[in-house]
């Protein structure tokens, strides 16, 4: 057993740990270094003391966080776009994945060229806008909601996927009488879960990291998701030098509260991944791989 | 929507009139209420509130509401007035900060309406104001000729200055630099005999918080490094636009600072260090001398105090140049590219200039800048004087102000001793240092284009600078040597079309300024 590796193979295989923990190292800093700035005092920060654990412990950013309205408000708005969002996404992506993955369709390529055609070519902000305060869905949820519920790219990826599953499984059913619906509902969502993990997840992060449209789009405050509120307290915060005044005896600093901001946002993130994670491995991979 | 929106606006007008009006009627603007769209979005965070205690007594005043049409989702004012722009459905009044550029752009191709005629005939205040400043007024206008904004108008002088740890020259037994040698003499000990004490050559002489500020020192060699409101600007000298990265005395200018920079006399990292720069050395007890605003600066003394005992961080008088000239190149802006414009579908021009105008009379010019009687200040010997509440809150009295609609940038003229009030005391002994000479040179307020000229400044200029920039970091942290490269870079700039955007600049600037 000692012996498993040559002194070649043993030296390649340290190499490959140093390597990969520094690689590992460099995308955990960057999340350690916010856990630690959002625990330190905003004169520990701005001094430029923080470096991996907190200076001068102190639970002020916290709650000025948790202390704003807004913070709640536009926390659960994140919440509706991104559930809502997805699920309007799954309902418009799915149908649409297995419509385009059928030989039976008529004008299959023309269809599937029309889709693609999104993922290279957009009409640009102006445009968007305009389109959208035509369809009347300036400063609404279902605004939000609807306007990118679709992407080029799920659709593609889905529709890849449904390909590689064997058509004898769709002949099968078939042969029971199933429809359209059915074969869908009863055989390739069934067979698809890793790939409709993947594209879930992307839609949630995506939903949940949504920040431009919103700004864009939104009118009124207590629409506005986490992330437009998470700007909003940065720059607000940022004012100091208007103001001519000096944070340095604050117990908070911009810093300090964007970091408690962002850890905040960051939890209900970090707890779906674990559950996601096993489907999304075999996703991403499957998606591009045909029969 | 729409609908409920301006019942709500029209209930919020009816509201605001059934309080009893004790003011008198002269500075009515119209006898039956009347409710005007504005969208006014502003340093990316803050819009007209119609329920701004300043907005209601104004109200009451002129008989004149405002009511908020721009987005509260938005954090960006550019992108907010862009679609604005792109919207197509400009509102009776656009405001903002920034806007001087566009609202010259866009008012000549009628998406506001010319000021001019409208100011002769109804605006008393704001015509008796430009008649003092008619420089003032060329520098507003668009390429036409035309006035499309009132803009907000800045009062006082100074506004960055020399900083120096006064305890350090004490403890070195040094004085304040009175010329660039001097000045270099300075920076060297501070560099060399550790005035912090704590044995180590940790200290940073010079550092910039906003690394232009870097570029300062420039004027030392008789050079400039700006010679507007922002960094890298164009300045005038004998009736003709120059930009100060050309020139012998840049030439040489960039030399010593480069030299400095290689002494160790300047921030090491004072391209990156960013935003928190004074907080970071200051706080360290490292930071030596900068050249910074006055008010913010001179507020580490205080905030400092426990964590650096006996710090002395003060302004001094600039040195003199190698010519022995001394002056201050930065000063407070006269004209803001901030302020407000009547929309091309605006109803009642006459009324929304004579509203404008109100916010130049006595009265509304004193609401404008220090908020309500009683409320935020009292009249003591006929002059507005803030209220103990008010200077002694934790809140700073300008984000005080900006919360009740006093301050902001609506078309007004400023007037500075709304800050000197609570403007600290060694800002305040800072500044009176500075005005015992005479060392405020003039600024040059920008000139309006043709769109023919425009094309012109847009294809060529940003490149131009780009380059100018990229070199000047080159030279300075000595990845590049200035002598040698002199030649090649004037050659570069040329080839980029730097002599045609000056030309288009020159017929600017006679077309604006000239008689």
């Amino acid at each position: 057993m000692t012996n498993l590796y040559s002194r070649g193979d043993r030296l390649f295989v340290i190499a490959n740990m140093v390597l990969v923990g520094l690689f590992t190292i460099s995308t955990l800093y960057p999340f350690l270094y916010i856990l630690a700035v959002s625990f330190s005092s905003g004169f520990a920060v701005t001094s430029g003391q923080v470096f991996l654990y907190p200076v001068q412990l102190t639970l002020a950013a916290y709650e000025k966080v948790l202390s704003e309205p807004m913070f709640w408000t536009s926390y659960g708005n994140t919440f509706i776009y991104t559930f809502g969002g997805t699920l309007m996404s799954l309902l418009l992506i799915v149908p649409g994945a297995y419509a385009l993955s059928r030989p039976q369709l008529i004008g299959r390529r023309f269809w599937n060229l029309f889709v693609a055609f999104t993922m290279w070519f957009n009409a640009g902000l102006i445009p968007f806008f305009l389109n959208m305060r035509d369809l009347g869905l300036l400063d609404s949820y279902f605004g939000i909601i609807i306007a990118f519920a679709v992407n080029g790219f799920n659709i593609i990826l889905l529709r890849n996927f449904f390909e590689s599953i064997p058509k004898s499984f769709e002949e099968a059913a078939r042969m029971d009488g199933a429809n359209e619906f059915q074969v869908l509902w009863k055989v390739f969502i069934p067979l698809s879960k890793p790939a409709l993990a993947t594209i879930t997840l992307f839609c949630i992060v995506s939903r949940w990291n949504g920040y431009f449209w919103a700004m864009v789009l939104l009118r009124s405050e207590d629409k506005i998701p986490l992330q437009v509120y998470l700007r909003q307290t940065i720059i607000e915060l940022t004012a100091d030098d208007e103001f001519a005044v000096t944070l340095l005896n604050a117990d908070y600093s911009f810093e300090t509260v964007s970091a408690a901001i962002m850890i905040c946002s960051i939890i209900p993130v970090l707890l779906i991944y674990p559950f996601v994670q096993k489907y999304f491995n075999k996703g991403i991979l499957l998606g591009g791989v045909k029969e | 929507m729409r609908n409920l929106r301006s019942i709500s606006a029209l209930l919020a007008a009816t509201v605001a009139f059934t309080t009893p009006v004790f003011a008198d009627e002269h500075l009515k603007v119209t006898d039956e209420p009347l409710t005007l769209d504005i969208h006014f979005h502003f340093r990316d965070r803050v819009v007209y509130d119609n329920n701004w205690p300043v907005e209601k007594r104004a109200a009451e005043l002129t008989g004149v509401s405002l009511n908020n049409v721009a987005s509260l989702a938005s954090t960006s004012s550019q992108e907010a007035f862009n679609l604005l722009i792109a919207s197509g459905d400009i509102p009776d009044i656009v405001g903002g900060d920034s806007l001087k550029d566009k609202f010259n752009l866009y008012g000549p191709q009628g998406a506001f309406l010319p000021l001019n005629e409208l100011i002769e005939e109804h605006a008393p205040n704001i015509k008796a104001f430009f008649d003092e400043n008619p420089d003032l007024l060329k520098a507003a206008q668009a390429a036409d000729g035309n006035l499309y904004y009132i803009p907000y108008l800045p009062d006082g002088k100074f506004a960055r200055a020399w900083f120096v740890r006064q305890d350090w020259l004490d403890k070195l037994g040094l004085e304040a630099p009175d010329n660039v040698d001097e000045l270099y003499e300075v920076l060297t000990a501070f560099r060399n005999q550790d005035p912090n004490g704590n044995g180590k050559k940790d200290e940073i002489p010079y550092f910039a918080r906003q690394w232009p500020e870097l570029l300062r020192l420039l004027v030392l060699w008789d050079g400039r490094s700006t010679g507007t409101d922002a960094a890298h600007g164009f300045y005038v000298e004998d009736g003709e636009v120059k930009h100060p990265y050309t020139g012998e005395n840049y030439k040489i200018g960039i030399s010593n600072i480069a030299k400095w920079y290689k002494e160790g006399l300047i921030d090491p990292e004072v391209f990156t260090r960013g935003a928190r720069t004074r907080e970071e050395l200051l706080g360290n007890n490292v930071g030596g001398m900068t050249h910074d605003w006055f008010a913010s600066t001179s507020g580490y003394n205080v905030s400092l105090a426990d964590e650096v005992p006996g710090i002395d961080f003060r302004a001094f008088l600039p040195p003199k140049s190698v010519s022995g000239k001394r002056i201050e190149e930065n000063r407070r802006t006269l004209l803001k590219p901030d302020g407000w414009a009547i929309g091309h579908t605006n109803e009642n021009p006459i009324e929304t200039i004579k509203y404008f105008d109100f916010w130049f009379t006595e009265e509304g010019r004193r609401l404008a800048n220090f908020g309500l009687e009683g409320e935020q200040y009292d009249l003591v010997d006929g002059k507005p004087q803030f209220k103990d509440e008010v200077l002694n809150s934790d809140s700073p009295v300008n984000a005080q102000l900006w919360a009740i609609g006093a301050q902001i940038p609506r078309g007004f003229f400023m007037d500075y001793s709304y800050e000197e009030q609570w403007t600290n005391e060694i800002a305040l002994e800072g500044i009176k240092l500075y005005e015992s000479e005479d060392l405020l040179i003039p600024e040059f307020l920008g000139v309006s284009m043709t769109p023919e000229e425009q094309e012109v400044y847009d294809r060529y200029w940003s490149s131009i600078l780009t380059y100018m920039l990229e070199k000047q970091q080159a030279w300075i942290l000595g990845s590049g040597d200035v002598e040698a490269e002199w030649d090649s870079y004037n050659a570069q700039l040329e080839r980029l079309g730097y002599d045609k955007v000056m030309e288009v600049m020159n017929t600017a600037y006679d077309r604006q300024y000239g008689e």
